[in-house]
């Protein structure tokens, strides 16, 4: 397995945070145009948004929780060269389940639907993890 | 070109969150002087316990660990493939300085617009720096 397989699950976990935070702009600006709230509202603290705003930045935000683990995993695979198809596959599985959970936080909102999609997505990380440790624990040298 | 160039914008970022952290606790001492009030007072750091001053500082140091950690990350990954070049390193550094005023801008006056400004040349660098490490990676 080369490094560009490992990671392209990785670039689109970004993709997805940049489109996010991106949305998330586009949101803001709409609202404050809209005249929903005064700049002076939010420059201490974004409570003051929308619900329609807040429900898209909180899935921004989402972002940069579980996946900098996922980052640092494919960042370590990478360097200790244990990369194998395993971590391709169980990478593409997180990254489609985080897909699904910001698709449903940024739609419907529906809090079991994304509940069972963030649980589903935060099992393959542990595994890809524990795998990654049994894998250095048994190839140590 | 060295690889090891690209460390320095990353050592930059971390400095600077260093900075805004003892900010942070400076201001939060400030603020319960002030506000004559005890630890206990502020235990579960609601956003009524702190001052503006406090409160800004706790909010810039927050924004420190969401999009800077993926550009440590993208220099993690530059580095462990070697992937380092001038352009990398160039968006490397205006991503981290344009961090640089958006947190002068918002530990100081707190202009929203100029600190939406700064913010979006940072995620326009970081953004070139992502594309770039695909572009690199996908020709490995």
């Amino acid at each position: 397995m080369t490094a560009g397989w490992v990671l392209l699950p990785v670039f689109v976990q970004v993709a997805l945070t940049f489109v996010l935070i991106i949305w998330t702009a586009r949101a803001r600006l709409g609202a404050l145009r809209a005249g929903d709230l005064k700049v002076r509202d939010i420059a201490l603290g974004q409570n003051a948004w929308p619900a329609r705003v807040t429900q898209i930045s909180n899935c921004f935000q989402n972002q940069l929780e579980l996946p900098i683990l996922f980052y640092v995993l494919a960042i370590l695979v990478l360097v200790t060269r244990q990369a194998d198809v395993w971590f391709v596959l169980l990478g593409w599985a997180f990254v489609a389940l985080r897909l699904l959970h910001a698709l449903v936080h940024t739609t419907s909102n529906h809090v079991p639907t994304r509940f069972n999609l963030f649980a589903a997505s935060a099992i393959v990380l542990m595994v890809m993890w524990a795998y990654f440790a049994a894998r250095l624990a048994l190839t140590a040298t | 070109m060295s690889q090891t160039m690209i460390f320095w914008p990353a050592f930059v970022q971390v400095l600077l969150t260093i900075v805004v952290m003892l900010t942070m606790g400076r201001a939060r001492s400030s603020s319960m002087r002030v506000r004559k009030q005890s630890l206990d007072d502020v235990a579960m750091n609601r956003p009524s316990d702190w001052d503006d001053a406090a409160t800004k500082a706790a909010n810039n140091f927050k924004n420190q660990f969401e999009m800077p950690v993926l550009f440590l990350a993208g220099i993690a990954i530059a580095l462990a493939l070697k992937l380092v070049d001038p352009t990398l390193t160039a968006f490397a550094w205006v991503f981290v300085l344009a961090r640089v005023v958006q947190t002068a801008i918002h530990l100081g006056p707190n202009k929203v617009g100029p600190r939406a400004m700064a913010y979006l040349v940072g995620a326009l660098a970081l953004l070139g720096m992502w594309i770039l490490l695909a572009i690199r990676v996908a020709g490995v």
